[in-house]
């Protein structure tokens, strides 16, 4: 597995000047944003911009039909997905946590609701990347095509539900819910909902690898 | 045997691989056939990329589709069409190589590739094809590996650098125990380097010989139907009706030269086998 992540973390470098543009961008929204807004967007920019530019290696090894020698290596398929996992998140947890600590700089306070809020993204980046990456695997580029697809659908989806919602008489506002006023049961209801949505990514990820032959 | 394969099936649509192969230590095997033939399908059952639909492919004594990361420690692949992303430079690929294999030298690959002029800070994709392939071939023998496994390395190359990938093989090949299977459609690169050659044509294979009897036994007789009439059949392999009577591919040159001295005798190329194998009828 090192071996892949070595491999990762060069193809990474490969876009540093990209990563560079995309930070200094970044760093204007967060200076021209009010008090903790300017914040709270920079760090869900950039754990967004991570996760395209990580998961986007999986198309340097698809190209020119890159996967067949690669799979030639003292790697397993398994472990191919594992590393593609680790890669991700562990690159999006890290710009998200440098992110954050350069709004607490710019600010100069620890702000509770840019803690929470970080937390929300961080926890969408790796729902994400838990449909990203099997999508990716199994159709390559056009998988980003159908995540497009996908967000559509969600957003449909939360749509409905509102006008059903409404027409029950529920605001779908949170204190509706009495479960939800409690935020630790929140908080580990979301914890369950993740690492369940990334044990099932993980193991679809693991499928599309082993039964793949065509590269 | 370092890899096995029996009764092997694979099929692909209208195409249908069936073979037997075997490939035992401190030897070089040569894959010869048309593009199409099989030769990339049976490489990747070799390497476990893909299952047979039928049979078992066994490499170091294991399932190809089990093997370890350990077990591909000890071998080195090479495709003409594939290989590490050629946004990456020499350096960058160096680098790699040492995490992925413990036993990787990188002050002798890079001294390799100085001689070779290849450079280590410009991006393969900036290569030539004949750096390209010499690259593959570098990378696959700076480790300590038993076997290697190349798909058509010296496809799109000139007379030389072929030449020069062919050098680096047999320096590869000058320690006790290891292995090469190499595949190809130009018959000229294989003839000299192989001790053996499979060949095969539409996923079959049609000989299996030692290639210095190939050079030395197989033999294209060509005679006028007349000769053809009272020719003793019992060594010929194929028949062709030509325009002026029939060729015939034989593995007993040397019987039909001194029995029927009158008839024309040509030794075989591997070309001409291949062609005959194909082209001809059984007697």
């Amino acid at each position: 597995m090192r071996g892949l992540l070595r491999k990762d973390l060069e193809l990474a470098r490969l876009n540093i000047k990209i990563w560079g543009a995309l930070f200094f961008i970044g760093v204007i929204y967060l200076f021209s944003g009010k008090s903790m807004d300017g914040g709270s967007f920079f760090t869900a920019y950039m754990v967004f911009v991570s996760i395209g530019l990580s998961a986007g290696t999986i198309s340097y090894d698809t190209s020119d039909h890159g996967m067949q020698f690669l799979l030639t290596l003292p790697v397993t398929r398994r472990e191919y997905v594992k590393e593609k996992y680790l890669f991700c998140i562990g690159l999006t947890a890290v710009l998200g946590v440098i992110s954050l600590l350069i709004s607490m700089l710019v600010y100069r306070k620890v702000n509770m609701e840019l803690l929470v809020s970080a937390g929300a993204v961080f926890y969408c980046a790796i729902l994400c990347l838990a449909l990203m990456l099997p999508l990716r695997l199994k159709y390559g580029d056009r998988g980003r095509i159908l995540m497009g697809g996908l967000a559509v659908a969600v957003f449909a989806v939360i749509a409905l539900c509102n006008e059903i919602l409404q027409k029950f008489h529920i605001n779908g506002n949170v204190e509706d819910f009495s479960f939800a006023r409690n935020g630790v049961v929140i908080a580990v209801g979301m914890v369950i909902v993740c690492v369940g949505c990334l044990g099932i990514s993980v193991k679809s990820s693991e499928h599309i690898m082993e039964k793949m032959e065509e590269f | 045997m370092l890899i096995q394969l029996d009764h092997v099936k694979k099929e692909y649509g209208d195409f249908t691989l069936e073979l037997d192969m075997q490939i035992p230590e401190n030897r070089v095997t040569g894959l010869i056939g048309a593009n199409g033939a099989g030769k990339s399908t049976t490489f990747k059952l070799m390497l476990g990329l893909i299952r047979p639909d039928a049979g078992d492919v066994k490499v170091f004594g294991k399932k190809a589709g089990e093997l370890s990361a350990e077990d591909r420690q000890k071998i080195g692949t090479v495709f003409s069409d594939s290989g590490f992303s050629e946004y990456l430079t020499v350096q960058q690929v160096g680098r790699i190589m040492q995490e992925f294999y413990p036993d990787f030298e990188p002050e002798q690959f890079y001294r390799r590739c100085e001689y070779f002029h290849i450079p280590q800070k410009k991006k393969i994709k900036e290569f030539s094809t004949g750096m390209k392939a010499k690259l593959k071939i570098l990378l696959a023998v700076s480790h300590d590996s038993h076997l290697l496994i190349l798909d058509e390395p010296t496809a799109g190359l000139d007379v030389i650098a072929r030449e020069e990938i062919l050098d680096i093989l047999r320096g590869y090949m000058e320690v006790p125990g290891r292995s090469i299977v190499i595949s190809s459609h130009i018959s000229g690169d294989l003839e000299h380097f192989c001790d053996d050659l499979y060949m095969i044509d539409k996923g079959k294979i049609v000989l299996h010989e030692d290639t210095d009897r190939i050079m030395e036994e197989y033999g294209l007789l060509k005679m006028s139907e007349q000769e053809f009439t009272g020719l003793d059949k019992e060594y010929l392999l194929r028949v062709k009706k030509e325009s002026f009577g029939y060729s015939c591919l034989t593995d007993q040159r040397t019987y039909y030269l001194e029995n029927y001295p009158m008839i024309v005798n040509e030794k075989g190329n591997i070309d001409e086998v291949i062609a005959m194998l194909v082209k001809g009828e059984r007697v």
